[in-house]
């Protein structure tokens, strides 16, 4: 075969070694790229609202979602605010600018706790026997017994404390 | 944007290259225009492209330096087939789509040598490429569905090597093989191409 025959043949056999020996694994490889997502599982009560953060090392504009939508809402900045349906759900943020770069974490919500009852004038207290050793000094338990309330402030009036005892001298 | 600025930019170049070497008496500069099919030739742009040949076209000036060398501007487009990769896992079915497209702004330099039939001649290019990558990643899970979207673009250098022939005298062959990097990671991303080349 001539020279000039050899090398028209040339771009045809590259071309068809251009198209084989596609390996599967690649794709598993390359389908999520890295996208650090802060922060990580956070948990929060019904109704409250976390910031999250998306970034990778060229940028943090993202695109952001929650799954189940019914979970709460997140706004494009990343501000998440849950709704009153306790429950995990997952937030997904995916970088604007090239979406195989994704990150996702679970979120945790907690049922919104009973309210406390509060009274003005009396505290519920809890405790357990106490003896001093060598003296007659002993105390009955007290187990969820109404107290009469006491007030107690540091000398510089920062904090305020409602109890059932007199705070020591 | 930026792709804007590099097409408004190369126009700009051969219009400033075919003008000042028309300037020239008696040059024989040549413009034409080019059509082919592309492939990729390296694994993760086949994967983001898909395996397949694109089509891709362009414009060029060429300007014969001697009896056996020749300069040649061009700027090209080539448009990629769609890449699909699909992922499952327990709860989650994902599809990445991707579409590539490719800008490119090079200068060739072609040489026939004379051991070489006088139809043949062989040369490299250097290049300037704008890669667009669009792409779409659906995430699908028992408690819904995530798509999100975007565009990414990147301007790399890139070097070719490529061979001519002469069919007619307004029609050439040529098989290109250009070297260059694209996407945050700079991946490697070789293009084979084989091309038709018609002279105005």
């Amino acid at each position: 075969m001539s020279l000039s025959r050899r090398l028209a043949c040339l771009p045809f056999a590259v071309l068809l070694g251009c198209t084989g020996g596609h390996r599967s694994g690649d794709r598993a490889g390359t389908i999520n790229w890295t996208m650090t997502l802060l922060p990580a599982t956070p948990s929060l009560i019904a109704g409250q609202s976390v910031q999250f953060s998306a970034s990778t090392p060229w940028g943090n504009e993202a695109q952001w979602s929650v799954l189940p939508a019914t979970a709460g809402l997140i706004t494009p900045g990343g501000l998440f605010t849950a709704a009153n349906t306790p429950g995990p759900c997952t937030v997904y943020a995916a970088w604007s600018k090239d979406v195989r770069y994704i990150a996702s974490t679970t979120v945790t919500i907690r049922p919104i706790p009973a309210a406390a009852v509060i009274s003005p004038s009396l505290v519920q207290a809890f405790g357990a026997q106490q003896a001093v050793t060598g003296t007659s000094i002993a105390n009955g338990a007290v187990v969820g017994e109404s107290v009469p309330a006491t007030t107690a402030t540091t000398a510089d009036q920062a904090v305020k404390v409602r109890h059932g005892f007199d705070p020591p001298k | 944007m930026r792709s804007q600025s590099i097409a408004k930019g190369s126009a700009v170049f051969l219009s400033l290259l075919a003008g000042h070497l028309s300037l020239q008496a008696g040059t024989p500069l040549r413009l034409g225009l080019q059509v082919g099919l592309a492939i990729p030739a390296t694994s993760d742009l086949k994967v983001t492209t898909g395996p397949g040949p694109g089509p891709s076209c362009g414009l060029y000036g060429e300007y014969p330096l001697s009896e056996t060398q020749a300069i040649r501007a061009r700027l090209d487009w080539t448009f990629f087939t769609q890449g699909t990769q699909v992922h499952d896992s327990p709860g989650l079915h994902q599809q990445l789509d991707t579409t590539v497209q490719s800008q490119g702004l090079a200068l060739d330099y072609l040489f026939h040598p004379s051991w070489l039939d006088r139809r043949w001649s062989l040369g490299g290019s250097v290049s300037l490429i704008r890669w667009n990558v669009d792409s779409s990643n659906r995430y699908e899970t028992p408690a819904g569905v995530f798509v999100p979207s975007g565009t990414s673009a990147w301007s790399r250098a890139g070097w070719g090597l490529l061979t001519n022939y002469r069919w007619t005298e307004k029609a050439e062959v040529e098989f290109r093989f250009v070297a260059s990097h694209y996407g945050q990671q700079n991946l490697p991303a070789r293009v084979a191409s084989l091309n038709l080349l018609l002279h105005f």
